[in-house]
């Protein structure tokens, strides 16, 4: 019995050590976006390989009151990458009242500019040993 | 000294009896509390190792459905046929033993509708998609409330491609939709195109369902089976409570509403970026439940686009199905090329893991 609970003690102690979530050596993404002078309230953003580095990573978050952060295990690795920025907003009067979420017929509009979004210029280079702190001002 | 004197309740030193002191019986308790500590973790990875194993046993049952469909109708089942008018998970019941709830379904109605035929053609499709069924679901996720009425929400999604499921709106746009395939999700990512092998969806201009749907022989899956994603996880929709998504309806994992049944590869799987949904108000980190933390939702993108990553509750990637029958878990850190390239049919590309 002492032998088993020993093995157990170990295998807990095994599992408990092998997790090396961040193989790829991934980073930490965050900043700040704002739109209009006005802190985005949500929306979200995502970084596409856009370089020539060879592990290509793709990633991207939400924007919460004008700040998003992405956790270095689910970030990327540093290179080169597109970003694009999403802000959809209700259609005022779309929605019709009591409806069937199915049938409701709620439209969105994406407030971004589209250099910014659907056909974006901006690229950010993501860099090891440096804070990763991109703001877009849009 | 002989053996009496020792006796139940505690250690005798010539013959006084002692029990055991608070500090001895914290000890005791503080040490098996701390070896507890340590193996629960275990218990907890064994717990989800064996769910996730539950979960691929699920998905290969599928797999093999879809093959034993291929035998009798030499093509693989559409992703979807318009967007309510069934989709894979209906095609395929008679190859998981379920003939007699693909025999109560009325192909003349939508999944929810719930008007209640007689005569020749009843039908119970209302009650169909009210069902759970587990093979297509996953443990890990457990079972879920539904977030659209009384609907059930499961967790196998087939794979439309490495770029958007899109319903277009202006009939310039249409063309691609009709070949079913994968939409370039924005203009200048030409390169995502051409992906998509699931029959899909179309909405024409006018708002008419065409049926652009597609059907799929093995024989079109030039890449090769075995480097072609057909089936992968989502999620079961939550009812969504905060702040942020007042009366929205997370329809993930609707296996019977078309763009339900499907994913897309665009996105790494599990990824933090919101899944592009209809029907839903955003749900952001910020104010959603741990369930939205993991798994963000917005609405769709300009367009209609869709965009429903591969998304699961394993820890650390999604499991999947090849066109060959084998399931595969693949890492949430994978390559995006690399995922991309699964997710295409005949895209020529020849990455593997």
């Amino acid at each position: 019995m002492k032998r088993f609970s020993l093995l157990l003690l170990l295998f807990a102690v095994a599992v408990c050590g092998c997790t090396n979530s961040n193989p790829q050596g991934r980073l930490k993404i965050e900043g700040e976006v704002s739109l209009g002078g006005q802190p985005v309230k949500s929306g979200s953003i995502e970084f596409e390989p856009a370089g020539s580095q060879t592990e290509k990573t793709q990633s991207g978050g939400s924007i919460t009151d004008g700040k998003y952060s992405i956790p270095a295990e689910k970030g990327l690795v540093a290179g080169e990458y597109r970003v694009r920025i999403s802000i959809m907003e209700e259609v005022a009067g779309s929605k019709k009242e009591g409806a069937d979420p199915m049938s409701a017929g709620v439209q969105y509009k994406d407030l971004v500019p589209p250099e910014f979004g659907s056909s974006t210029k901006q690229k950010v280079t993501v860099e090891k040993g440096k804070a990763n702190k991109f703001d877009f001002k849009m | 000294m002989s053996k009496n004197y020792f006796d139940w309740h505690g250690i005798c030193w010539g013959g006084v009896r002692r029990a055991f002191t608070l500090v001895e019986l914290l000890v005791v308790i503080a040490i098996i509390g701390v070896l507890i500590a340590l193996l629960l973790p275990a218990v907890q990875a064994a717990r989800e190792a064996a769910a996730r194993m539950n979960c691929q046993s699920n998905m290969k049952n599928v797999a093999l459905a879809f093959q034993n469909y291929h035998d009798v109708h030499q093509s693989f089942p559409l992703g979807c046929k318009k967007d309510t008018s069934g989709t894979w998970a209906l095609y395929v019941l008679p190859f998981i033993e379920q003939q007699p709830l693909y025999a109560s379904y009325n192909f003349k109605r939508a999944y929810n509708d719930n008007t209640k035929d007689t005569g020749f053609d009843k039908g119970n499709t209302d009650l169909l998609a009210k069902l759970r069924i587990p093979v297509y679901s996953c443990p890990t996720d457990g079972d879920k409330q539904s977030s659209y009425g009384n609907y059930m929400h499961h967790n196998l999604a087939v794979c439309m491609g490495n770029a958007a499921v899109y319903m277009p709106n202006d009939p310039g746009t249409n063309q691609a939709a009709t070949q079913g395939r994968g939409w370039a999700l924005y203009g200048d990512i030409t390169a995502l195109q051409g992906a998509m092998f699931w029959g899909g969806c179309r909405l024409e201009s006018g708002g008419v369902w065409s049926e652009g749907y597609k059907w799929v022989p093995l024989a079109e899956i030039s890449d090769g089976l075995s480097n072609t994603v057909i089936l992968s996880e989502t999620v079961q929709g939550e009812r969504a409570a905060s702040a942020h998504n007042q009366g929205a309806v997370d329809l993930r994992g609707l296996i019977w509403w078309g763009e339900g049944a499907q994913f897309v590869a665009y996105r790494s799987p599990n990824t933090l970026t919101p899944d592009n949904v209809q029907f839903t108000k955003p749900a952001y980190p910020g104010g959603g439940t741990a369930h939205f933390a993991r798994h963000p939702i917005s609405p769709t993108l300009a367009n209609n686009i869709t965009i429903m990553s591969a998304r699961s509750f394993h820890p650390g990637g999604v499991n999947a199905a090849l066109g060959d029958g084998s399931v595969r878990f693949f890492s949430d850190t994978i390559n995006i090329d690399v995922w991309h390239a699964y997710a295409s049919a005949y895209g020529g590309e020849s990455k593997s893991l």
